[in-house]
């Protein structure tokens, strides 16, 4: 009864209700897509990050990521990636080299980190055979031997291109020059131009002849076929192997893991500073509303309404008021956000600087369906806290004196 | 008189003015707070890459920005030296040889950016030398290596250690040679501090086989606000078919386009926030107009001229802006001028996610300076926006209608 005559009150004056909820409305728009923004944008990365690159769970001799040295590799690489690769809820492995080396064309050379890979294993870990574009070569031919497969930044810069010569010269473990000629088979882009120009890929097999030995694994990485269930799994691994150090994308990736958090805290905060100032505008409408209506709620006080009743009923109108923006603000972000989800955001223009960064230049907006929750609590909190204020003083209504109000 | 009237009449209903006031403070507070943190960082991450390493302008071989590589290079004698100098407003011009090596110890090898430069002349334009930690910086003839201190740290060297560089010399000569390390550097940009050594040119030129040839010759400007009119003069100056003369923000091109970037989502965000406040004060203006529509047919009745009720009505909404806006920036400058003082140095973690994507982990804050006004304008010109509405009622006030309270 009182819920629905304080809906009606809220019409009564429709303009000024209606630039509250307009002003709801526009507000928690902004926010939300600004949020769904940034999310999207770093879902991207993150999911380029772990499919082309780190894939879920990496095992290294446990000196290795603070002294990359040659020589600290994994002894017994292939019945340790044997027996990873048994494991429950382990998709794929793949045993990798990694080696410091310098890429030279006949215009050009670069610093460059070697992966020595079987091509077979790693396509089942890591997508990077996806991102050649078909103008741009095969993730190695077979028969061939000495094939390279780099990235789109570094042929640029090298000036080469699909089936050009490059050569690659690195340190073997006792400190000798080893140089060697290979051909381009592919040119992959991630969109993530610090990977792509520094990041170079070649056969296991190959580099074992080169070093005249069979090429040392410095890192095991493990696709998973239960993702969200790496923390098991990574303590299966170590308690398999408590002499390896094993660790999960977060853990090789801290900045990243680390950045979700932030910007999730950051799209609160924001939303929080928008609620502040949503609060500001309905409390004066509220406040302007209960002083106009002071002879009308001395009357209903005089004829037998009690004051609990007054103060529920302003009570209930803020917080129409605000659910109402607040709900149809969150409708149509929903929409907006879906829409541009399916088209995507091209940012092309500063797209440059995005791609350095290690960010796609075409953001897909999404975010999860618990912010509504989160942001469903913060409106309805923001409605009841701006309520009290307005209601408080309808409370101080004195009935005699305001019915005699003109 | 009539801003005394005006000042009077906003203060008839305290709280609503003290609650868009108070709406408008909060606003300007905030958005002053973070312009000055986003202005603030972005001058000091282009400081510590302009000022310790790329200089304001450079002058490379034609087409060496697009090909960086040791075989686009120049030579560089006394004469074009004296030529660059002559130009009005340059300070200084300092040769180098850039190019990439594998630092190694044997075990550990690293990529590298070999800079060969000039002792005695490199130090009028970038802070090397102030940036030496350990060890000493070279001397002229000298034939050791300066590291920074990230790769010193990675390869575990120090100072009188020896390094082994590898790389490819001019024209595809093969390039190895064994250097003393003399000193550490220290870079505040974490992307220099894990690339950078320095060779002296003579050595560079050397190891490359690169007789008398450099890649870029760095400008120094005696004023950074011609630097448009310098470049454009060295530009005349310089046969353009074998020379390219690019600004600084040519040469960060990506770094400039980040920021950019960073730029707008930050404008975006304060406009969703003046936005709100807009509307906030529309609603305000709107009650005032309405619940006073009597008032105004009794004035405009007793003769009162419309336009100066509307100068009235104008006055009290800018003067609840200005109230707001004059608050919220006092309320800022001494914080801003607090932690200008005192940048904020961010955490362990944050850092490393700052410096993953090579800039510095701290938040600096600008002095207040051109930013202060641009809001505090944007804030009145929303304020003049709001005033669309009671404006259009009090030209169009029927007298007969105002006077019995109905519009």
């Amino acid at each position: 009864m009182i819920a629905s005559i304080a809906w009606k009150n809220i019409w009564r004056n429709k303009t000024r209700s209606l630039v509250v909820i307009i002003a709801t409305i526009l507000g928690l728009i902004g926010g939300t897509f600004a949020g769904a923004f940034m999310f999207g944008m770093i879902e991207q990365r993150l999911g380029a990050a772990v499919d082309k690159e780190v894939s879920h769970i990496q095992v290294h001799h446990p000196s290795y990521p603070e002294n990359n040295e040659i020589g600290f590799a994994i002894v017994n690489p292939d019945s340790t990636c044997r027996v990873i690769a048994e494991m429950e809820g382990v998709k794929a492995v793949s045993g990798r080299t990694k080696i410091m080396g310098m890429i030279a064309s006949a215009n050009s050379s670069g610093g460059v980190q070697i992966y020595g890979i079987n091509p077979e294993e790693e396509k089942k870990v890591t997508s990077l055979y996806q991102a050649i574009p078909d103008s741009c070569g095969t993730y190695f031919k077979t028969g061939n031997k000495n094939q390279i497969v780099l990235g789109q930044k570094l042929a640029e810069k090298l000036k080469v291109r699909v089936r050009s010569k490059i050569v690659l010269r690195f340190l073997d473990s006792t400190g000798n020059i080893v140089e060697a000629a290979f051909k381009i088979s592919g040119i992959y882009n991630t969109y993530n131009d610090m990977f792509d120009d520094k990041t170079v890929f070649i056969r296991k097999s190959d580099l074992s002849v080169l070093l005249g030995a069979p090429a040392p694994v410095h890192e095991i990485a493990v696709y998973l076929s239960e993702p969200d269930n790496y923390e098991n799994i990574q303590a299966k691994i170590k308690a398999r192997f408590p002499g390896l150090l094993v660790q999960n994308w977060k853990e090789i990736s801290p900045e990243l893991a680390l950045i979700v958090d932030v910007v999730d805290q950051m799209i609160y905060i924001f939303l929080g500073i928008i609620l502040l100032a949503l609060a500001f505008g309905i409390i004066n409408t509220m406040l302007m509303a209960v002083l106009e209506r002071t002879k009308e709620l001395g009357m209903l006080m005089s004829i037998g309404m009690n004051r609990a009743r007054v103060f529920r009923m302003i009570m209930l109108e803020t917080i129409w008021l605000t659910t109402t923006g607040g709900i149809l603000g969150m409708i149509f972000s929903y929409i907006l956000i879906a829409v541009f989800n399916h088209t995507g955001i091209d940012l092309s223009i500063v797209g440059r600087g995005m791609e350095a960064l290690g960010y796609e230049s075409v953001v897909y907006p999404s975010i999860d369906l618990t912010y509504y929750f989160v942001l469903s609590f913060m409106i309805l909190l923001t409605g009841i806290l701006s309520s009290i204020y307005p209601a408080r003083k309808a409370l101080k209504i004195q009935p005699a004196e305001a019915i005699k109000m003109e | 008189m009539i801003v005394t009237i005006a000042w009077r009449n906003i203060w008839r209903n305290r709280r609503r003015t003290l609650i868009t006031a108070s709406s408008i403070f909060l606003a300007v507070f905030l958005a002053l707070i973070m312009r000055s943190m986003q202005i603030g960082s972005y001058a000091r991450i282009i400081d510590s890459i302009v000022h310790s390493y790329t200089g304001y302008i450079q002058v490379h071989k034609k087409g060496y920005w697009q090909e960086k590589e040791i075989n686009n290079s120049f030579i560089f004698n006394d004469s074009l030296m004296k030529r660059i100098t002559a130009v009005a407003n340059v300070k200084s011009a300092v040769p180098r040889l850039e190019s990439f090596a594998l630092a190694s110890t044997g075990a550990k090898t690293k990529g590298v950016m070999v800079t060969g430069i000039v002792p005695g002349l490199e130090e009028k334009l970038s802070d090397v030398k102030k940036n030496v930690i350990k060890g000493s910086y070279l001397y002229p003839e000298d034939n050791g290596v300066l590291l920074a201190k990230r790769i010193a740290d990675y390869l575990d060297m120090k100072v009188n250690d020896t390094l082994v560089l590898i790389s490819q010399g001019y024209h595809g000569v093969s390039a190895a040679g064994k250097f003393p390390v003399r000193g550490i550097i220290h870079f505040s940009s974490p992307d220099l501090d894990n690339t950078l050594i320095y060779l002296t040119l003579k050595t560079a030129q050397e190891f490359y086989s690169a007789g008398n040839l450099v890649t870029s010759v760095s400008v120094d400007l005696e004023n950074k606000k011609r630097i448009e009119k310098t470049a454009k003069e060295l530009k005349s100056l310089l046969n353009p078919t074998r020379y390219e003369v690019m600004k600084w923000d040519e040469i960060l091109v990506e770094m400039v386009q980040h920021i950019q970037a960073d730029d707008i989502s930050g404008m975006i965000m304060l406009g969703i926030l003046y936005m709100i406040i807009g509307f906030g004060i529309f609603g305000t203006v709107l009650m005032m107009t309405m619940e006073r529509i009597r008032e105004f047919g009794v004035m405009v009745s007793l003769g009162m001229q419309k336009i100066k009720l509307a100068n009235l009505v104008i006055i009290e909404s800018v003067l609840i802006g200005l109230t707001g806006t004059i608050a919220g920036a006092l309320a800022a400058v001494p914080l801003i001028i607090y932690y200008h003082y005192h940048p904020i140095w961010l955490g362990s973690e944050f850092a490393k996610s700052y410096e993953s994507y090579g800039y510095e982990a701290v938040i600096n804050l600008e002095l207040p300076g051109l930013y202060f006004l641009n809001n505090g304008l944007l804030v009145l010109s929303i304020v003049m926006l709001a005033m669309f509405f009671p404006l259009r009622k009090i030209f169009r006030l029927n007298i007969i209608n105002a006077l019995r309270n109905k519009l």
